[in-house]
């Protein structure tokens, strides 16, 4: 099913962590040059800014192609017909730029690949949700874009494919309507399902779960982000929303929205999973702007102020309590920068780098610098 | 592209923004007609140098940055002109195409690691 051979994909994940233990200083450009030969030559690919750049240009020129053709069609069948073929055709001159043209994570082959999903979910709701209610249309829209967003990330690995899926199947649930309340507790525990399933999934090579980190980020912050019932407030004036007595599911969703950050952050920490640590971080941050929207206490001006001086006595405590425990370190974590000159930054992440080294590699890291603990896990990178 | 080549590149648009002030509070003091049209000559010709200068270099990542903030005031300006919905998106496509394959060919041409 996967369109890029598992060689490939090994030989760029390893290609990447090769890159990885370089920019964190890991290991020298001696070593790293040695490891890189070891692991095969990279496959092309571009670099994360250009190959933005070059998806947002390609999504930009296929949308206006589409609707260039089709603006002047006002029968559902027809548009649907036409977005069905426009999805074809962005199938095949994705294949094509990937298999006669080398194309790996270019950015042109995945907005194709992206537009295709969509154009496929916009023509099934054009043509089976002819003249139904807004209901069933965008359960027509939301089950489509998740089969195909399914089949795309089988078919060629991309993580925007695996999101797309978690969001179809959120829309699904939000075309049920089964009231504001009941959606956002069915979609907490939609997202938490997920979130379960994919870290519990069994068999997954390593190279898949680390290309699965983003959605489990975005998945364990969006359990929290749907509860929280003043969300949209946060965007908003200074004005006082009014004093109001909390009933007993604002209590709840007030409590849910400072616990499950903290679960997923003491669960990021147990586990040295860097995205459920963000996800925990952002979440609690969020949840602690949201406490005045929800007490329906007036905002004022200094608010930020006051909780960037929070954070950075917040930061400063913990750097702190890091540098106060046994060897500057605290378990596997320390304040220092990975790689950094000191000692104590870079053993966890060495471990990591250690365990995700091919087996059959000849040479291993040759002057990895530092001594102490940092973040680890498997093919962790960068610093914190 | 790496991170230093990125930040200068950030680094740039930043200094095209704070040179852009001067020039306005210059021009006006003159009594020179600056409006938005003019901001947006100025960025096309500042630009141009530099996608020229980054071409005879083969320095992919300044070409690439010249472009994208070249193209995107200019489409924005000549979408605000233009009126009829089908010449509008027949730009939108032709450039953009022509943007994109561009930035390809660029890339191939310089032989850089973008």
């Amino acid at each position: 099913m996967r369109l890029f051979p598992a060689e490939l994909e090994e030989r760029a994940f390893r290609c990447g962590l090769v890159r990885d233990w370089k920019s964190a200083g890991l290991v020298s450009a001696e070593s790293a040059a040695k490891l890189a030969d070891s692991v095969g030559p990279a496959p092309e690919r571009a670099a994360w800014p250009l190959r933005l750049v070059l998806f947002g240009f390609s999504a930009l020129c296929f949308g206006a192609l589409v609707a260039l053709f089709l603006k002047d069609f006002n029968d559902r069948a027809i548009v649907g017909v036409g977005c069905l073929i426009a999805a074809a055709a962005a199938i095949a001159a994705a294949e094509t730029l990937i298999r006669a043209f080398a194309f790996h994570r270019h950015g042109v082959e995945e907005a194709l690949v992206a537009s295709a999903v969509g154009l496929a979910a916009f023509a099934a709701e054009r043509l089976v949700g002819r003249g139904a209610g807004w209901h069933f249309s965008t359960a027509v829209f939301a089950s489509t874009l998740t089969a195909a967003a399914a089949l795309a990330y089988a078919r060629y690995g991309y993580r925007l494919a695996a999101i797309a899926v978690a969001g179809g199947l959120g829309l699904l649930v939000v075309a049920f309507d089964a009231g504001e309340r009941e959606t956002r507790v069915l979609l907490a525990a939609l997202y938490a399902a997920l979130l379960a399933a994919v870290t519990l999934a069994p068999g997954l090579p390593r190279r898949e779960r680390e290309r699965l980190e983003l959605g489990r980020f975005f998945l364990a912050l969006s359990v929290p982000l749907v509860l929280n019932l003043r969300l949209e407030h946060l965007a908003g004036g200074y004005d006082s929303y009014g004093r109001a007595a909390l009933d007993a599911f604002s209590r709840a969703t007030l409590a849910a929205i400072f616990a499950i950050p903290a679960a997923w952050l003491a669960w990021g920490l147990a586990s040295r999973a860097r995205a459920l640590i963000w996800a925990g971080a952002l979440g609690l941050l969020v949840a602690q702007c949201s406490v005045k929207p929800y007490l329906g206490i007036a905002r004022h001006s200094w608010d930020p102020a006051l909780l960037g001086l929070e954070l950075i006595v917040a930061a400063y405590a913990l750097k702190r309590w890091l540098d106060a425990g046994p060897g500057g370190r605290r378990g596997a974590y320390s304040s220092e920068d990975a790689g950094g000159e000191r000692g104590g930054g870079a053993l966890g992440l060495l471990a990591g780098a250690i365990a995700a080294a091919p087996a059959s590699a000849p040479a291993g890291p040759g002057a990895p610098r530092g001594h102490g603990g940092g973040f680890g896990g498997g093919g962790a990178s960068g610093s914190y | 592209m790496t991170r230093p080549r990125l930040i200068v590149g950030l680094l740039a648009a930043a200094l095209f923004l704070l040179l852009l002030g001067p020039w306005r509070a210059f021009a006006q003091s003159r009594g020179w007609r600056t409006g938005r049209g003019a901001a947006v000559w100025f960025q096309r010709i500042a630009c141009a140098a530099l996608g020229v200068w980054s071409a005879r270099l083969r320095r992919f990542e300044t070409f690439a940055w010249a472009l994208v903030y070249a193209y995107v005031p200019t489409l924005i300006s000549v979408l605000r002109e233009v009126h009829d919905e089908t010449l509008s998106l027949g730009l939108v496509v032709l450039s953009s195409g022509s943007v994109l394959a561009l930035l390809l060919w660029a890339r191939a041409r310089f032989r850089e690691a973008a």
